[in-house]
Formats: structure tokens, sequence, C-alpha cells
């Protein structure tokens, strides 16, 4: 009996699933794909060291080309390449950094070609992208940050946030992966949105071991975070952007993101403007707390932050509460951010790397089958749907 | 917090399994199925398996010749389906609490019924935390067993998913299953005391 339960035990520590296709993946050779296609060219000794020895932040020099339909579009351009990321540096297809020697001149969109853009920004001059592996959305749906992404952007929100698209990338013309090829959420990202030179930006980001000062104005950053620490309101008005403040946080909160508000938190300030939030990184919504109230979502019991610290001080006036409310309202009733909203977005995307992911199934295994890329993708939608719902009910 | 609870209730009663008397292990095994269903906008067809559950059950309260009975269980299922043309199988491995009314009919004839508790996600899917909303499945059960001799018992018994959850939970453990099986009861015999 003591067996029988050992091997119970046992049982359940190897609680574990296997999926196995009867189904032939395609080959580069067989895909005729309307995705653009970034060729870098590098050397391999370095190259490989870099994505070894990803911890050291090794940089490495390149040369970026890229074709769009068959056209050559951006053609050796010098760039410097880096290894980003936090935990999804651990996988086989890591972000790559690309910054380019000058900032690169997208007015004719030949580098990133987004279907929208919100009237308040530029993608003109272009310094850095990435070229991102989707996070911890690697081995799932490849696609969850850009989707939630463009579906803020469709809705007008008032948020500064990146702009991306997939794309495959090859090094020295060997296929490397499918990435996202997307705008920064640094300095160099908020620059290129707003046409300043990245010494007008002071940027600070929150994670979840520190505050970090990245660039800019490191005593005003200090001053925001005294004053956020002594509860001093009238400062914080001053120094906020309230508006961009409250739709950030009803988006994050809305999308029920697991990894903010203590990660992945940005804001910023352009020379003397008020502070912004910038959103990014959207891998870690609609996963563990769909059924949490959006307040529950911000409050974040289990890293004490200073942006839910900065939320709950405004949250104290009753004219920010009505504020806050009456734009949540107003948005879940006009339907922008709803699952018939998000929906097409996510046909969209499917669509367009519904032969590719194929490509990375068969080099990366991530995902491993197509049925379980499928599987992720329905919970991905299933998710929406019911967050849509647990919020209407919960702030009806 | 409740269900975290209730994950080490399990837990604990299963380690009281083994220190009672009035136990039982068990192996069953079947075919499941699922009804017709859509996986991301694509139809999947011909979704079912075979599955094997292997485990042990406890008497925990009794009523005159009925009885509550608890127990822990290995399953796997091995399944297949297709969808768009693509055609996959799946093996998966689950922890299940399966917790059972047995009700005697006869000397010969008994019926039980109840409801099976697993585990719905594997052990190392970063999904897999006691808050998640689809952490734990619930399968009805209803059985009918025939003593056959020595405390064995030949079961015949049908289970169906309760939970309202995504499709995609029952590509790799389907939603309805039929089920033929074993049981040996163990009943720990009483030591005489002599009276002087």
């Amino acid at each position: 009996m003591k067996n029988l339960l050992f091997f119970l035990m046992l049982t359940l520590l190897f609680s574990c699933s296997k999926f196995t296709e009867d189904f032939q993946l395609l080959d580069i050779s067989e895909i005729d794909t309307e995705l653009p296609i970034i060729n870098i060219e590098v050397d391999w000794n370095e190259f490989n060291k870099m994505n070894e020895e990803f911890e050291e932040e090794i940089e490495i020099e390149g040369r970026f080309n890229m074709f769009r339909n068959g056209l050559l579009v951006v053609e050796n351009e010098e760039v410097e390449l880096e290894i980003k990321g936090g935990f999804s540096t651990k996988f086989s297809l890591k972000t790559l950094g690309v910054k380019f020697e000058d900032r690169y001149d997208n007015s004719d969109r030949s580098l990133i070609n987004p279907s929208k853009i919100l009237p308040h920004h530029s993608l003109d001059k272009i310094k850095a992208i990435r070229l991102r592996n989707s996070g911890n959305d690697f081995v799932k749906t490849m696609m969850k940050d850009l989707s939630l992404t463009q579906l803020a952007i469709n809705a007008d929100l008032n948020l500064d946030l990146t702009y991306g698209e997939p794309v495959l990338v090859y090094i020295n013309n060997d296929f490397h992966g499918l990435l996202n090829l997307r705008t920064e959420a640094n300095s160099h990202g908020m620059a290129g949105l707003y046409g300043v030179k990245k010494s007008a930006v002071t940027l600070a980001k929150i994670t979840t071991h520190a505050l970090i000062k990245k660039d800019g104005d490191f005593g005003r950053i200090d001053a925001f975070v005294q004053a956020i620490e002594e509860e001093n309101l009238n400062y914080l008005k001053d120094e906020l952007d309230v508006d961009n403040f409250i739709d950030y946080m009803i988006y994050q909160s809305y999308i029920a993101n697991v990894d903010w508000p203590h990660n992945n938190a940005r804001f910023y300030a352009i020379d003397q403007g008020k502070f912004r939030f910038v959103l990014f990184d959207l891998d870690g919504a609609l996963r563990l707390r769909v059924n949490k109230e959006p307040l529950n979502i911000i409050e974040d019991k289990r890293f004490p932050n200073i942006l839910t610290d900065l939320f709950f001080i405004f949250y104290k006036e009753e004219s920010f509460q009505q504020d806050f409310w009456n734009r949540y309202n107003s948005l879940l009733a006009s339907g922008v951010i709803s699952y018939d909203s998000f929906k097409p977005i996510m046909d969209m995307n499917i669509a367009q790397i519904n032969s590719e992911i194929q490509l990375q199934i068969g080099k990366h295994r991530a995902p491993r089958t197509m049925i379980e890329w499928n599987i992720e993708l329905d919970k991905l939608l299933t998710l929406f749907q019911q967050r849509e719902q647990v919020v209407y009910e919960l702030v009806e | 917090m409740k269900k975290k609870y209730l994950l080490f209730f399990f837990i604990l009663t299963a380690f009281e399994i083994v220190a009672q008397p009035r136990r039982s292990i068990f192996l069953n095994s079947g075919y499941t199925f699922n009804n017709s269903f859509q996986i991301n906008n694509e139809r999947v067809k011909k979704s079912r398996g075979y599955v094997v559950t292997l485990g042990g059950a406890l008497r925990v309260f009794s009523v005159k010749k009925k009885y509550l009975s608890f127990g822990i269980a290995g399953k796997t299922i091995f399944a297949s389906g297709s969808r768009n043309g693509e055609k996959f199988k799946a093996s998966t491995l689950r922890l299940v609490f399966p917790l059972r009314m047995n009700f005697p009919l006869t000397e010969k004839w008994a019926i039980s019924t109840g409801f099976n508790f697993q585990n719905n996600l594997d052990f190392l899917d970063p999904d897999f935390r006691v808050g998640y909303r689809y952490l734990l499945r619930i399968d009805y059960l209803a059985e009918v067993k025939y003593l056959l001799k020595n405390q064995w018992s030949l079961t015949t018994s049908a289970a169906y998913n309760l939970r309202d959850m995504p499709n995609v939970f029952f590509l790799n453990d389907p939603k309805f299953a039929i089920l033929i099986g074993l049981e040996k009861l163990f009943y720990k015999k009483r030591k005489q005391r002599n009276k002087l």
C-alpha cells in the first residue's frame, strides 16, 4: 500500500501531458510569406558568444537588411545588437535589441509599418527597435503583447506604447526565428514617438526588485518618488498627467496583467512636461487573475510598489474616483476594448503567421505543436471573453 | 483561499488512507470521448481516447450498510483527434481524488455515485497555481459493482465533467468516459482476545 501511495504522489509531481502530431510541418522553402524578412549579417563567433553569455550584456556590431514583399527596403544599415529581456532570455530564441548607428528615417514606413498610429505619436525617426520573442508568451501564442497593444491603439486611449509587427529573422542568411519587430519602450522609444532628442527624456522603470532611474533628471524622479512616499497629492497632481494615468491603470487592470504593477512599468517626462506611463510587455495579461476586480489587480498585495501607492493616493479623492469609474464605464460602453474589438485583431494576427509559426515549431519547438499553438490561442480568446464579462459585472 | 484549504484537505486525507483498516484498490479502464467542438474557430473531429485509472480508496463514514469512500488515483489518458485536417495525439497523466457514496443493493450488487476531483493542468505549467480558475476538474461518477469472490468486484462506471470550462481542456482529457474495472476490498482482521 505504501508503494501505491508513493506511486500516486509521484503522479502528481509528474502530472503532465504531451502532444504529438501526425502532421508535416512546412519548410522555409515551401512558405510564400507576406511577412517582412530581416537578414542581419554578423560575425558568427561574436553572435554565438552573445547568445551563450546573454547575462554579460555583450554588444556586437552587424549589418541590417530588410525585405518587404520581396523588395529590399532597408539596406546595409549599421547596427548594434544586444540580447534583451529577463526570464525569456532562457529560451532558445532570444529577444534582440537592435540599435541603429544613426536615427533611421522611417517616414516611408519601410522599417515599421503599423496599420494605425495614435495621433499624438510619430514613427518617422527610429533609433532602436527590438526583435522580440514575445517574452513569456514565446512558447504559447507569440501574439499576446502585439494583439493587446493593437487593441489599445485602435481604442485611441491616451497612452504611450509600442508599435510592432511579426517578422521572419535570418542571421547571415540562416533562418533564425519568427520574432516581433517592436519599437522600444525606453528613452529612445519615447523620444522617437514625440520627435525629440533622447537627452530631453527623463525615464524611470519599476521592476520587481527596484526602481531604476534610467535617463534624464534623476533629481526630478527622486522628488516624484518622495512625494509618493509622503502622499503629497498636490505635488503629484502637478507632476503627473492624470488623464494618461487613468487610461493606463484602466487598461492594465482590464486585461488583468499579473506581471504588473510591480514590474513592467515605466514613467517618463519630456523636458519639464508631466510624467506619463508607458504601456509595454503585456505577456502577463489574461492568465491567472481574470476573475479579480480591477482594484484588486492594481492593489497587488504580493509585491509592494510605488505605482500601487501612487494610484491609491489619488483614489482617496472622490473626484478622482468619479473620473476613474466614469472613464471605465464609458470605455466599456463604447465597446472599443471589448471582445468584439479584440477578436478581429487576433484573427488578423493569426492569419498573418499561420504558416510561419510552423517554421518556429520546426526550429525551436515553441510552441511544441500546431495543436498546442491553437490551444493557447483559444485560451487567450476565451480568457478575454471571460475577463470582459467579469469586468462588466464588477464595474456595474 | 478556499481552494488552497481544499487541496490540503485532499492531500492529508490521502495520507490517512494507508493508516486505516477498511480500504480498497481499484483499476479502471475504458473509452473516453467528446462531442464535436471548436478550437480556435476550427472543428475538432474524432476527439476520443483510452483512459486507465489506478488507485486506492478508504471507507471514511458509514450508516448501516451505506458508506462514503474517499480515494486517490493516478489517471492516464491517451487521447487523439483531428483539427483542420491535422491529426494529433496526447498522453496525459493526472491525479484524481474520487469521493463516492456506496449503496449496497443485494449481497452481490451495489451502486455508487460521487465525484472525481482532479488537477486539470500540468504540474510544470506556469499556470499551475491554486488560484487558477481551471485548476480543478470535477467529474460526476456513477458506478455499478458486482461482487465476484474474495472481496474482488467487477465494476462498470460512467463519468462526465461538470465544470464549465473552455473546450481546450477536453482535448487531452475528454468530457465523457465509460469504464470497466476491478476493485479489491481489504479488511483488517481483528485480533481475538482470550478471556481469562
